[in-house]
């Protein structure tokens, strides 16, 4: 017999069940040619069905993702199916699309242009709750339909309380010109978190959103430092040397929205970094630790500015590239370390029947 | 021939590392249990990957469990025994199958809409109450109207109600309607829901003599004796409703197949309001060769747009409606009673009055 063996996970001392110790390597090798004909395969055939296969080409995608992870050399597996993605959709057309088209009727019968605003701004806002209802939905499912030695993830927790908590996220980070926004990332974390299992094994969440805000607010009052103080020197200089005339100063003061601009970026790289450092290091699995030691700023914004640039110049023809770029990122910087007894964690329920409708409906894309 | 592998028993994330060998009925897995297990090979399925990965596989009594082969040459033998077993197997005909589903899917759901939506809009349209009508209509007007300025010059008014009181005399039954002329240098007029017609002020500009205007008026109260602009909504909300709730929002094609559709009816209200227009004429005594008149100037001055934009714009294809409007408008025999020899539909100061109602006083 022919001895062929493709990657074959790391040999372990025979026997059954026995505990795993140590650092554990999380990689994805999914092969980049083979992703760029499913893509392209994908692409025909969804344009060649007027859109309807795009249930089936993304979940032969995730399928692809799925089994080129593995941890020690043992992949996820992706057991969604394509019909599912297709019933969950029109499962969710059939109730959004009334409910769209009563409100515009609603807006067609009241009077008066008031009553005209306000039925907008309750679409707005009824949007804005579906669309986060739809994000955590669609993560059910996707938990659901992602396995690692056949034991399932499990995403508990209702749509609504995480819209909920997102709502008031957002509404006190508007409030605080900013400041809330590590509690609204910290609450929604720990709420994914604290609710997501492995078979029955719960995830913990340890982090503390204080630890997050400091470093937070140390970037948030420099953004305001350098605005406050560009204004000023500006101000001070235009006043001692009445420079107001010269076209050098009306130059230099057009540049400063571009200047803090970049400034709020390079910072919300920055802190981007810092947050999934935080996120990864809160996050345990009984004895099993996460951590993303070596995530900076910089390598996120490398990671995504050559996305971005790779995905306009090829007129998103090199999507797989940029997939691709992205799965071995994070598998990367993520880091596994501890003992886990596999005796002591039993498969997880079935989950939802079919899925992701809502997100569906309003693209929100999760890869 | 005995190979190893490992197997998870989908209760635990334990792995088992086990040997695997095909026997008559299927693959005996040893190691796991003190008796080897036997999993049939009609009982068996493989989980696709879409990479050249391990062979992994599951029951379909029980999908639970995994066993998961690294040997190549194990899975060249299975496969060689159940050739069904392997992914790729059938996979184009499973595609080919998908994309023949979708697209007669398609093709059903346009001809229901084709043919069923004008069946829908007429009773739908119907069952509307006549104040929601008005409610409507007004709302349509104002977004028609936007901030342009309402002429209402007063000789030019005066003249305007004469002229719509005659095409009133000629209906044969009563139609409540109101019109109104609008600083637009638009060729154009429309009827709303409820009733409401507006009238660019260009047309009224463009219209050589009286009797084009009153034949347009006539067709835009031929739309709203018709109700129209009710069925028009009414198959505007039917058809988002179906074409978002199978394409999703973020289609172009939705909208493209909307657009379609919508112009494909119109084309018919079009001609129906014509023929009614010629009855109305007809009835009001104002001869009726204005109509087909102003539509031939507008035909000429069209040009040579491409015959494919005639086909999709809102109104059918100018050079056939002129023909069946020619072929219409002598009639051998008034038909109503009330009908009048043809006289002048207002008198030359009138029709002076009414092109300067624009003009501020």
């Amino acid at each position: 017999m022919q001895a062929t063996v493709l990657a074959e996970p790391d040999p372990q001392p025979a026997g059954g069940n026995r505990t795993t110790s140590g650092a554990h390597a999380l990689r994805y090798t999914g092969p980049t040619g083979t992703l760029f004909a499913i893509f392209f395969k994908n692409l025909a055939l969804t344009i060649i069905t007027l859109g309807i296969y795009r249930f089936w080409a993304k979940t032969r995608e995730r399928r692809f993702l799925w089994s080129g992870t593995s941890i020690d050399g043992e992949p996820f597996e992706y057991t969604g199916t394509g019909k599912e993605l297709f019933f969950g959709f029109l499962k969710a057309m059939l109730i959004l699309v009334p409910l769209f088209v009563a409100i515009e009727l609603l807006a067609l019968l009241l009077p008066g242009d008031v009553a005209a605003h306000g039925v907008s701004a309750i679409q707005g806002l009824l949007v804005l709750i579906l669309v986060f209802v739809g994000t955590f939905a669609a993560r059910r499912y996707r938990m659901s339909r992602t396995t690692w030695r056949g034991i399932r993830m499990q995403q508990d927790g209702s749509p609504w309380r995480y819209a909920a908590i997102a709502l008031k996220g957002l509404f006190l980070s508007i409030v605080t010109l900013g400041l809330y926004v590590p509690f609204m990332q910290t609450s929604l974390t720990r709420f994914e978190t604290e609710n997501l299992r492995f078979g029955s094994k719960p995830f913990l969440f340890t982090g503390s959103a204080w630890a997050i805000w400091k470093q937070y607010f140390v970037l948030w009052i420099s953004v305001v430092v350098l605005v406050v103080g560009l204004i000023a020197v500006m101000a001070g200089l235009q006043e001692s040397f009445e420079l107001s005339d010269m076209p050098a100063f009306s130059a230099g003061l057009s540049l400063i929205p571009l200047i803090v601009l970049i400034a709020i970026i390079a910072m919300s790289f920055h802190y981007q970094a810092r947050f999934a450092r935080f996120r990864a290091g809160s996050t345990r699995l009984g004895e099993i630790g996460f951590s993303a030691p070596e995530l900076n700023g910089w390598k996120l914004f490398g990671l995504m500015a050559g996305n971005y640039v790779l995905k306009l110049l090829s007129l998103g023809l090199l999507t797989p590239l940029a997939m691709q770029r992205t799965m071995r990122f994070w598998t990367r910087h993520t880091q596994l370390e501890g003992q886990i007894d596999p005796a002591r964690i039993a498969q997880a329920e079935r989950g939802p029947g079919t899925g992701e409708g809502l997100a569906g409906f309003f693209d929100i894309d999760m890869g | 021939m005995n190979v190893p592998a490992i197997y998870n028993d989908g209760r635990t994330p334990a792995r088992h590392d086990v040997t695997v060998a095909l026997s008559a009925q299927g693959i005996v897995i040893s190691g796991y249990s003190i008796e080897p297990i036997t999993w049939t090979f009609d009982d068996i399925q493989v989980i696709g990957s879409e990479q050249r990965s391990a062979l992994r596989l599951t029951r379909r009594a029980d999908d639970e469990p995994r066993l998961t082969v690294f040997d190549t040459a194990f899975r060249d033998m299975l496969f060689q025994r159940r050739p069904e077993l392997n992914p790729g197997h059938g996979r184009s005909r499973r595609t080919l199958a998908l994309v023949a589903g979708s697209l007669a899917g398609i093709g059903a759901l346009v001809a229901v809409l084709w043919f069923g939506l004008p069946l829908l809009a007429k009773p739908v349209a119907a069952l509307v109450p006549d104040s929601m009508e008005q409610r409507i209509g007004e709302k349509v007007a104002g977004f028609v109207i936007g901030d342009a300025r309402i002429c209402d010059a007063a000789a030019g008014a005066r003249a305007l109600e004469r002229l719509t009181d005659r095409i009133w005399s000629g209906l044969d039954r009563p139609v409540s309607f109101d019109v109104r002329v609008v600083e637009n240098p638009m060729i154009n007029a429309m009827a709303t829901p409820g009733g409401h017609v507006i009238v660019f002020s260009g047309l009224l500009q463009n219209a050589e003599g009286p009797e084009e205007l009153a034949g347009v008026l006539a067709h835009e109260i031929g739309h709203v004796a018709h109700r129209h602009g009710m069925q028009a909504l009414v198959r505007h909300f039917a058809l988002s409703f179906v074409i978002t709730a199978f394409t999703g929002n973020d289609w172009g094609v939705g909208s493209a197949a909307q657009l379609l559709i919508q112009f494909a009816h119109s084309r018919e209200a079009e001609s129906e309001a014509d023929m009614t227009a010629l009855e109305i004429l007809d009835r009001a005594g104002i001869p009726p060769a204005g109509l087909a008149a102003f539509f031939a100037r507008l035909e000429k001055d069209e040009g040579d747009a491409g015959a494919f934009l005639r086909y999709m714009s809102t109104h059918p294809p100018t050079a056939e409606r002129i023909a069946a409007l020619q072929a219409n408008s002598p009639r051998p025999a008034p038909a109503a009673r009330n009908a009048r020899a043809p006289e002048p539909a207002l008198s030359a100061g009138d029709w002076t009055s009414l092109k300067a109602i624009c003009k501020s006083e």
